[in-house]
């Protein structure tokens, strides 16, 4: 399994976007969240890397604003951090371009939506698609439908 | 953006709004209320009915658990609406993932949106189910819809990259997917060559994972990745809207690089790569490492700088796995250390990995260059960032071998006074398994140890204290010295108890051999002063302590039986049971007997490995990905962890060159050593013979090695996900089979799409094939590979070797071809049925086609005329034969040709297959007489060979052949007979 989870937060550790890839307890997932946030939060920004050992896994995280975006990987997985720290930037600027100047509002009011954007981005914790036109177009297209 | 549902932004304003958590709690609460009443209503809309999942999911996201809403989340689905459905599925994902005994329930709409005509629905569906967890049987039930969107020539590269990834969830819930559908890798593989990048990339992950089970089924992939990269790379062949930062389609690049590393784990060890790829590759690798580093140095963005950094680190990786000179892994650690200490902090960190990474090659280039930087690598041990901390942790456990154990562990030991808690833990176990794994000095393994135990020991796992007693116990030679360090220890008073626990242990069983320094009633005092401070789980180790020493000294009898009697009042039932226990042995009223029973020497120690391998985390792994992947047996497949164990000992040890021997200082004391690594002690060995083997080795205390080498070659042989292999060969594939054993050029295969030319050219043993592949249809061919194997999976080595000259290229446009170069050499003798298998797999027109064609290249392709003969000689030859060899020497059949032959169509046919025909040899006219010399590396053989024909019925014939290579004449005999019976 190469992706586990994907997190947004925000500073307070409130759940903005959450979406499972690996078979997780129900019954862990809260209290795994809130060891996500402590130990991100706890974390300088200025002085240290974006990636850090959590329990048998690793995090790969990034602050935009007031809201971390967190991606947690296999250890063992052999694509590098820095390539999902990019596949963090690469959401991020696909919600930018699709809320038209994306802030943490948007991701609560449309909290759904977001679940359709990743489903074009990622699945069974892979990378499926990496051309941002593509996924853009594809999204306008399915808000077409609706 | 479509419109927002009202009632949801209204709810969730009212969320942000509340002041307090209290008011928060209410809101919900009510909304629940309110939402509950409205599922009851008949006549809800689907519009309302999806607002109130929504508040539902939002309600769920807020921290607040939902019991009901399933059913309507259900009733949703029926709509056609693409964002009713939608929403459906969002909430059944979560209902399912609260509760998956639903999945039943939700079957039957799933497969209707599975075969609905309408690509969104089918997209929704997959989605859903790739997010699945599943049991094996419900994998089996979605399988093969899934697979549908993959085989179909209409779905769009949408669908497909969908199903990939989605198939891939499957595979990982049930990998037996694949042993019973063995044809679909070869429909799977060929969509790494696909246009469209995304499919591309999805492709890439699957085939990744399929190749840690099946490897060999995964062949074709290294030709189209490498095309696939050689595209990009090299000839910046990307449409525009894939590049990232200026980095073409930088993902997809990074995936056929792990795929390669995947398929190409040691490119010195493995056939996968021919030179023409290797070329290629070193071409990919190094474009894309000078433009990375271009982009590192500039003052470019950090989206510049950390793209053209992961393509650069996934470049390296994959560099210590193609490179096979040392030198060039020197060169390339050397870059990496300079670059520790300009980079910023992500570079670092990533960089330290691509050290770990070159240091374990199986040479020992990588770590050289690395120890000459060792001083800068050993301060980011300090770094501020723990991340950093770790990789450098890893970086140095790589790197240590016997050679440095003792400088390494020396510096960990006094970097673990200082290190954080996070760390010490880490540090604490990775030099307990250095120490052991390299340790030539068993006395300096045990003082290391103990001293880690001193000074950590609060912090060190318990197998770390563990694992020393096993090796005492199973190493005579070190028992007193063991004993000396922990009354040292025990001396100073102040210790961590784990100290306490390994020396009640130490000095309970083996304390005797110190009696002259330490008595016995010092050592008992000495735990015993400490009995009422410790823990429960250290007293529960003291006691049996001292009942061993209740055996051995009268002295102190009365205070054990007094500890014993109090302690059978603990709270703690371990305590009190063994306290109850011990009482009644020592008070029982039979001299001793039964006491002296139950307390004997302990047996030696039969585990194999350290418990502690599994506590390292992922560097183990990293020089695992120089070996070909291993196999699991299904069975195994739960028991992931302990199966990794074993296999990653072998790495280690077999991977990394011999450690050098010992400096000379070490032989003062030559018996230490040995008494670890050779002879087994002799009390073992008169207790448990069978045993007294295992427990010793050459490169440590304990002996993973050889165990865990045997474990797994007999894993790869014995693997169960290895298919049976019974070709079936492509329909009308014997008109070209026979027609190019009969002659060496002409048309081999011919179908709609596409026709392949065959051409063969002889040279002594070797054969030089050529074939061109032309594409007839009126689309493209993408995704295009050939690969010969043998054909012979009973034989483990064919008689022959295939290297191949040239690829064809993977892509064919209409009415072009492209040609395939192979040579194949003879070794030895082998049959008709074990010639090569000729594998096509390509896509046209959306179709994924795969082609098994068996190669006319037998054993009598090697054969060229021999000298002419005289009558006499050829006779004085054929007689020699006889009685030199006898039967063996001689093959002969009667048969019938399937269709009239005339002499002269005859003797055609023998000189094509390169038989010399000697004229009027024979009384008979019609007779044909011939000689040959067949070349194998091995041995060249003369041929004789008589044929007669029977000239009332021109099909009946006879046919003789001797040769001077036994087992040689009858696989001629097969060979023409069979085309004489069969040609069409």
């Amino acid at each position: 399994m190469a992706i586990q989870f994907l997190l947004a937060l925000n500073r307070q550790g409130k759940l903005r976007i959450s979406k499972w890839y690996a078979n997780i307890p129900e019954s862990q997932k809260r209290q795994l969240i809130r060891k996500v946030h402590k130990l991100i939060s706890s974390r300088d920004h200025q002085k240290q890397s974006n990636f850090v050992q959590f329990e048998n896994q690793k995090l790969i995280y990034r602050r935009y604003n007031g809201l971390y975006f967190i991606i947690c990987c296999d250890l063992a997985s052999k694509d590098n951090e820095l390539s999902y720290l990019e596949v963090i930037h690469l959401l991020v600027e696909i919600l930018d371009v699709y809320f038209d100047n994306v802030c943490e509002l948007d991701l609560i009011f449309n909290f759904y939506k977001i679940y359709e954007v990743l489903d074009e981005l990622i699945l069974a914790g892979e990378l499926q698609e990496t051309s941002k036109d593509l996924i853009l177009n594809r999204l306008h297209y399915l808000d077409a439908l609706s | 953006m479509p419109p927002q549902m009202k009632g949801l932004v209204q709810f969730i304003t009212d969320i942000r709004n509340a002041k307090e958590v209290e008011q928060e709690h209410q809101r919900v609460q009510s909304e629940l209320i309110h939402i509950q009443k409205q599922f009851q209503q008949s006549n809800l809309s689907a519009y309302h009915r999806k607002k109130y999942i929504c508040k539902l999911l939002y309600i769920y996201m807020l921290g607040n658990d939902i019991s009901f809403g399933f059913q309507e989340a259900v009733q949703l689905g029926i709509s056609k609406n693409y964002s009713d459905k939608f929403i459906s599925y969002i909430a059944l994902d979560l209902y399912l993932q609260l509760d998956p005994t639903l999945l039943p329930l939700i079957i039957q709409s799933l497969k209707r949106d599975l075969d609905s005509s309408v690509e969104e629905i089918n997209c929704l569906a997959l989605h859903f189910l790739s997010s699945l967890s599943y049991d094996s049987e419900s994998a089996e039930e979605f399988a093969s819809s899934v697979f549908k969107f993959i085989r179909s020539p209409t779905a769009s590269p949408m669908l497909k990259k969908k199903a990939c990834l989605t198939m891939l969830a499957l595979f990982k819930s049930s990998i037996e997917l694949l042993t019973t559908n063995p044809d679909w890798i070869a429909r799977i593989v060929p969509l790494i060559g696909s246009d469209s990048l995304g499919l591309s990339l999805s492709a890439c992950s699957l085939v990744e994972y399929i190749a840690r089970f099946d490897h060999d089924a995964c062949r074709p992939a290294v030709i189209l990745a490498v095309d696939k990269l050689y595209r990009i790379v090299v000839k910046g062949e990307c449409s525009q809207d894939a590049y990232f930062y200026g980095k073409p389609a930088p993902w997809l690049v990074c995936k056929l690089f792990n795929l390669l590393e995947t398929m190409i784990p040691d490119v010195t060890s493995s056939d996968v790569l021919d030179t023409d790829s290797l070329h290629k590759v070193k071409e990919i690798i190094s474009i894309s490492i000078t433009s990375a580093v271009n982009n590192q140095n500039g003052s470019h963005s950090s989206e510049v700088k950390n793209t053209s950094g992961f393509v650069l680190f996934s470049a390296l990786s994959l560099a210590a796995h193609i490179d096979p000179s040392p030198d060039q892994a020197f060169k390339a650690a050397e870059a990496l250390c300079s670059l520790l200490e300009t980079a910023d902090i992500n570079s670092r960190y990533l960089t330290l990995h691509a050290l770990s990474k070159i240091a374990a090659r199986p040479d020992n280039a990588g770590v050289k260059a690395i120890t000459n930087s060792f001083q800068i690598v050993f301060k980011f041990l300090r770094d501020r960032d723990v991340s950093i901390r770790r990789a450098t942790l890893d970086v140095i456990y790589v790197i240590c071998d016997s050679s440095n154990v003792e400088s390494v562990c020396k510096d960990l030991l006094s970097y673990l006074a200082i290190a954080d808690f996070a760390m010490k833990s880490d540090v604490a176990v990775k030099i307990s398994v250095l120490a052991e794994k390299y340790a030539k000095d068993a006395y300096w393994y045990v003082s290391t140890i103990m001293k880690l135990l001193s000074l950590a020991g609060n912090f060190v796992e318990d197998e770390v204290w563990q694992r020393l007693i096993q090796i005492a116990v199973n190493n005579d030679s070190i028992q007193s010295m063991a004993c000396q360090t922990a009354v040292k220890y025990l001396r100073t008073g102040n210790y961590p108890e784990s100290m306490l626990k390994v020396s009640a242990f130490l000095l309970g069983e083996f304390g005797t051999q110190i009696e002259k320094t330490c008595p016995g009633v010092e050592q008992f005092y000495l735990l015993y002063d400490r009995y009422f401070q410790a823990t429960l789980s250290a007293r529960s180790r003291l006691l049996p302590c001292f009942l061993k020493f209740y055996c051995r000294y009268d002295g102190i009898r009365p205070q054990i039986i007094d500890l014993f009697e109090q302690e059978t009042n603990s709270f703690n039932l371990e305590i009190q049971q063994r306290a109850l226990e011990y009482s009644k042995l020592v008070t029982m009223n039979d001299k001793h007997a039964l006491l002296r029973a139950v307390v004997t020497k302990m047996p030696p120690f039969t585990s194999r490995s350290s418990p502690l391998i599994s506590r390292l985390g992922n560097v183990e792994g990293l020089k695992q990905s120089f070996k070909l992947p291993d196999v699991p047996q299904i069975s195994m497949l739960q028991d992931h962890h302990q199966n990794l164990i074993e296999p990653l000992q072998v790495s280690k040890n077999t991977g990394r060159a011999a450690p050098p021997p010992p400096p000379s200082r070490h032989s003062t004391k030559p018996g230490v050593l040995d008494s670890l690594i050779s002879s087994p002690p002799s009390r073992m060995s008169s207790r448990a013979s069978s045993r007294a083997a295992t427990p010793l080795n050459n490169s440590g205390l304990m002996n993973h090695s050889s165990s865990g080498l045997f474990s797994n070659s007999e894993n790869r042989s014995t693997s169960s996900l290895v298919r049976p292999h019974i070709p079936v060969f492509s329909p009308n594939w014997e008109e070209g089979y026979y027609r190019l054993v009969h002659f060496d050029q002409g048309i081999f295969y011919e179908n709609s799409i596409m026709k392949v030319v065959y051409r063969l050219k002889r040279e002594k043993s070797t054969v030089h094939l050529q074939l061109t592949y032309s594409n007839k249809s009126p689309s493209t061919i993408s995704g295009f590979t050939c690969t010969l194997t043998p054909n012979c999976k009973s034989v483990t080595d064919p008689g022959y070797t295939l290297s191949t000259i040239k690829n064809p290229d993977t892509m064919v446009y209409a009415g072009e071809r492209t040609t395939q170069m192979v040579d194949v050499v003879a070794k030895s003798i082998y049959t008709n049925s074990e010639v090569p298998l000729l594998t096509m797999n390509y896509i046209c027109g959306g179709v994924t086609s795969t082609l098994k064609l068996k190669m006319p290249t037998v054993l009598l392709k090697t054969l060229v005329p021999g000298a002419a003969l005289s009558k006499d000689m050829f006779f004085t030859r054929w007689n020699q034969i006889g009685t030199n060899l006898g039967n063996a020497g001689e093959g002969q059949k009667i048969f019938r040709a399937n269709r009239k032959q005339t002499p002269a169509n005859l003797k055609r046919l023998l000189e094509l297959a390169g038989f010399n025909n000697l004229l009027d040899l024979d009384p008979n006219p019609d007779n044909l007489v011939c000689a040959g010399i067949l070349h194998t590396t091995s041995a060249n053989s003369a041929c004789l060979l008589r044929l007669e024909l029977n000239p009332t019925d021109l099909v009946m014939i006879r046919l003789t052949v001797r040769c001077t290579l036994v087992g040689l004449s009858n696989v001629i005999v097969d060979t023409l007979s069979d085309l004489l019976t069969n040609e069409l």
